[in-house]
């Protein structure tokens, strides 16, 4: 049977960018759900969207759906014919119902036995009928983050639908939605003034729209916009900031996309970059332009919509507006600056952090007493706590500033160039600059150990006073941002490898009230999850960070947690390692079950045998040995070691019964398991291990 | 094109689509949806196109006519259609061609924004008209006014007057605008701008101010008891321009901002139910 494609296009006035892409998504979703419903096969499907309309492309739909056959199931088959050979009346009765005659029916085995049926058949249905019913389903069943209505049926659309073209093949695919009729018209791009164009078939749809200087599909879209980008980076001799934010968003912001080059007054390159960039990419989604050291260079790119048409007129209204709002950021940025850092940090006074959790100013304080208490006690290089202490006082300042009112976004950036025009050290500006970082789980760290402190004394804060509120997330809300600030600790301290007692800090952070022994377990555990996260995307199984939990909840140090992960990745590939993790499971279990706990050590006169002798005579000399390991946290050494014990403790298991009747031997016997089993302990909990 | 030229075209081209040419309501508002043609036009049943200038006062906006760009009183130019005409985006387009400006010769942009007005219990979807980043066009399609549930919709154009002038005749500054071939905007607005930043910022009576706007409330709830609900609009108006005269002299707290909002808002909507009833009976004498 010939195949034909189908179309619909919705035309709307203009779709927000960031409604598009779901709607793409749920116009495929719908439709294979409806086509697959309808028993219409089809050889593939896809969505695209711009900001004028949203299509749907089926590929290889057969001309009919496909024939159904229908079974019903009717009297039992003795009830076929009576005693003299003719139809009973039962039979007849059934046969009648299905439209057929007693002679046609089938038997079938049913749960009461065997019964009669029958068959129907359904034949197949016109594609462009079908079709015709699923459209306005689909369009029906979009949802978007906001809707309206405009016209009498009062239907909800994201805004009003002005066109539908809808063909199987040549043929019109006849439907209506929101008063609007669908038919073959489509329309040319908008900046030639939208002029309609009657499309001959599905199949020739995309050409015929690409001739009229639109391109429907994202991707073709997405590749020219790169490629005129990478056009003018050319041309200039500079590099185009080629944001991939702002790329996806100008994708939906025109049908056809041209470069508009511009240049505005070097006066402007005096304001920070961040917020340069930032002006440009929010306000007018303009790309900025640096050299190849990443200095910013005194250019804009804006894209507009198809046609190179009025060139000139359009760049110089861009840089005039542009330069307008450099001038409104330039005028806060200088107001900012003579105001002072000490007077911005003044005003946090005024500033509620939360309602229960009183001003910024009492949060600068917390984090300042945390920022303490972390410089005691991470172990490793001497951080500078002068510079610390003083950037503590900062990092909140900029939150009164006028910059950072009017672009949120650069809430710390601004802080660094506030500290800087205020002499603080460099050292001591980027601990203010960089202390929100990470700002997702890829973003960059702080950069140096006096930043990375002051950042985690400030997710600390948060997490603990959040906790001690009984904020904490659960399911996928997350309001207040906690996991973020959890995944951010986890990163700075593994990514850095801080030796830390987390669980200290917290006990020990400033707060209304301490936080109870039940708050501080969950709240580390709310850390490990995340941590747990991170080991998970480096390779490490699920068991092998499950073995490792408890010395987190008891120690609190993550870095040392995670080099415990890794060797017990590492060892556990060794051969023989799986028997020694079963046998310790055993022992394990022994000792659960004889509800056994003793630090006593085992008295070698009441061994009765070799295996005992031979067991206790490795442990010990491996208790001597690990110790020195465990010190200098070499947990693969001490894994190596525990798997050479293995074949002692093989024999131990298979010749002694453990259980013995006397009772002096037997608890002799469990003296010794638990010394095995203290041996294990220090390294990992090894009974978590699945095979 | 001359900023008087800009009007009288707009009037020629909206009057041509059947858009009755009113005159501005002489009252102070912040803004041409305050219009009563605006406000009751769009809670009926009744098909309506209508078009108009507005002055709007913002006394916050004021800068002493110092700033280029900002302004206490400025023009609007306002056009309401009820039902939308499904070319409505074409028309507009078109408008602009009224006034020499030819959009295929520029970027033109719809920047999602919606729309709403807390005093006027009203909100709509749409967006800001960007004319090669300017933006000079709020477009909206109202949902509700005064709380209801609009029932047909209305579609409201307002251009920013000035900037289009600006655009049309490249100027930087509002004050250099051409107002015909003769006078410029700053002849004939700047002593205003600067006298009356002088009274919003300064001289504005804020215990006169809190006295007005409780007199203004008490006698609408009166006059609106007794189905006056026109002149009582008036005073809803006046009450929310001393509102913005209060605000503008730094008189009213966060707290206090809520609650006074909450009262016009109140006010406006007894007005628009008192019309709406009205509308109704009047239908059904027909």
């Amino acid at each position: 049977m010939n195949k034909r494609d189908a179309l619909l296009e919705i035309r709307i006035e203009n779709i927000p960018a960031r409604f598009v892409v779901s709607a793409e998504t749920q116009l495929e979703a719908r439709a294979r759900e409806l086509l697959a419903e309808a028993f219409l096969p089809f050889e593939g499907l896809k969505a695209y969207g711009t900001y004028k309309r949203l299509v749907l492309y089926i590929t290889g739909l057969p001309a009919k759906s496909e024939e159904q056959t229908r079974k019903a199931l009717g009297p039992p088959v003795k009830l076929w014919k009576d005693a003299d050979g003719n139809f009973t009346p039962q039979s007849a009765g059934f046969a009648a119902s299905q439209g057929t005659t007693p002679d046609k029916l089938t038997v079938e085995t049913a749960p009461k036995g065997e019964v009669l049926a029958a068959l129907k058949k359904i034949p197949g249905r016109p594609a462009a009928k079908l079709l015709a019913g699923i459209f306005p389903k689909i369009m029906a069943g979009l949802e978007f983050p906001k809707t309206m209505v405009w016209e009498e049926t009062r239907v909800r659309f994201a805004r009003p639908v002005r066109g539908l073209l809808a063909l199987y093949g040549e043929k019109i695919v006849p439907f209506a939605f929101a008063g609007v009729k669908s038919g073959r018209l489509t329309a040319a791009l908008s900046a030639r003034g939208s002029r309609r164009l009657a499309v001959a078939s599905a199949e020739k749809y995309f050409r015929a729209l690409e001739n009229a200087n639109v391109l429907v599909k994202d991707e073709d879209r997405a590749r020219t916009l790169e490629h005129e980008l990478e056009q003018v980076s050319k041309r200039m001799k500079l590099e185009v900031q080629a944001d991939p934010e702002l790329l996806k968003e100008n994708l939906y912001l025109v049908e056809y996309p041209v470069c508009v080059v511009g240049s505005y007054a070097q006066e402007f390159l005096k304001l920070p970059a961040e917020l340069v960039h930032l002006v440009m990419k929010k306000q007018l989604k303009f790309f900025s332009v640096c050299d190849s050291q990443k200095r910013l260079q005194p250019y804009f790119i804006g894209i507009r919509d198809g046609v190179s048409r009025g060139q000139k007129n359009v760049e110089e209204g861009f840089k005039n507006v542009l330069e307008a709002r450099f001038k409104d950021a330039s005028f806060f940025y200088t107001r900012d600056l003579a105001v002072g850092l000490d007077e911005l940090a003044a005003g946090l006074k005024a500033v509620t952090f939360q309602e229960k959790l009183g001003s910024m100013q009492d949060k600068t304080e917390r984090v300042s007493a945390i920022a303490a208490l972390l410089c005691e006690n991470i172990k490793g290089p001497a951080l500078n706590i002068e510079e610390i202490k003083k950037a503590a006082r900062y990092v909140y300042a900029d939150l009164t500033s006028n910059v950072v009112r009017e672009f949120t976004e650069l809430q710390g950036v601004m802080g660094y160039y506030y500290a800087q025009n205020a002499k603080l050290t460099e050292t001591a500006a980027k601990a203010v600059g960089e202390f929100y970082r990470p700002l997702s789980a890829k973003s960059p760290l702080p950069s140096s150990p006096e930043s990375s402190a002051l950042s985690l004394a400030g997710k600390v804060d948060n997490l603990v006073s959040h906790f001690l509120l009984g904020l904490v997330p659960s399911g996928s809300a997350d309001p207040h941002g906690l996991r973020r600030q959890a995944m951010g600790i986890a990163r700075i301290i593994l990514e850095n490898d801080i030796s830390l007692d987390l669980k200290a800090v917290c006990r020990n952070a400033p707060a209304t009230v301490p936080l109870n022994c039940e708050l501080l377990a969950l709240l580390l555990d709310f850390i490990w999850q995340r941590a747990g996260a991170i080991f998970a995307e480096a390779g490490f199984r699920f068991d092998e960070i499950k073995a490792v939990k408890e010395f987190f909840l008891k120690d609190g140090n993550l870095s040392d947690c995670r080099r415990r992960i890794a060797d017990l990745h590492a060892v556990r590939k060794t051969p023989g390692f799986d028997a020694i993790a079963t046998a310790f499971k055993r022992a394990k279990n022994i000792l659960k079950q004889a509800k056994f706990a003793s630090a006593s050590a085992p008295a070698e006169l009441l061994f009765a045998g070799d295996e005992e002798r031979l067991l206790y005579s490795d442990i010990r000399a491996l208790s001597a040995r690990l110790g020195g390991y465990l010190a200098g946290r070499d947990y693969g050494k001490s894994l190596v070691e525990l798997v050479s014990i293995k074949e002692n403790l093989d024999n131990f298991f298979n010749k002694v019964l453990v259980m013995a009747d006397d009772a002096a031997v037997r608890e002799n016997r469990l003296k010794l398991i638990q010394s095995l089993v203290n041996l294990f302990e220090d390294v990992a909990d090894l009974s978590q291990l699945q095979q | 094109m001359n900023f008087q030229d800009i009007i009288l075209r707009f009037d020629a081209y909206w009057g041509k689509q059947g858009c009755a040419i009113v005159q501005p309501y002489d009252l102070e508002k912040g803004a041409g949806t305050f219009n009563p043609a605006t406000f009751f036009g769009s809670l009926t049943a009744q098909p309506m196109k209508v078009a108009y200038v507005e002055p709007s006062r913002r006394p916050a906006d004021g800068r002493f006519g110092e700033n280029p760009n900002r302004l206490a009183k400025y023009y609007q130019y306002q056009v309401v259609i009820k039902p939308p005409s499904v070319d409505i985006q074409r028309l507009y387009l078109n408008s602009l061609r009224a006034i020499g400006i030819h959009h295929e010769e520029h970027d033109i942009r719809w920047i999602e924004d919606d729309w709403e007005s807390p005093t006027l219990g009203a909100s709509g979807v749409g967006w800001e008209v960007w004319l090669d980043g300017m933006e000079v066009t709020q477009f909206t399609y109202f949902q509700q006014m005064a709380s209801f549930e609009l029932n047909p919709i209305s579609v409201e154009l307002t251009y920013g007057l000035e900037r289009l002038a600006m655009f049309s005749q490249k100027k930087k500054n509002i004050f250099d605008l051409m107002w015909n071939d003769c006078v410029t905007y700053g002849e004939l607005h700047k002593a205003q701008e600067r006298q009356f930043s002088h009274y919003n910022f300064e001289y504005a009576d804020v215990a006169n101010l809190r006295r007005n706007f409780e007199d203004y409330e008490r006698e609408a709830a009166v006059l609106i008891k007794d189905g006056h609900y026109l002149p009582a609009y008036d005073l809803v108006m006046k009450c929310s321009h001393v509102f913005n005269l209060m605000d503008s002299r730094g008189a009213v707290s966060v707290s206090e901002r809520v609650a006074l909002i909450h009262r016009i808002r109140d006010l406006s909507k007894a007005c628009a139910t008192a019309h709406v009833k009205a509308a109704l009976i009047s239908r059904s004498f027909q």
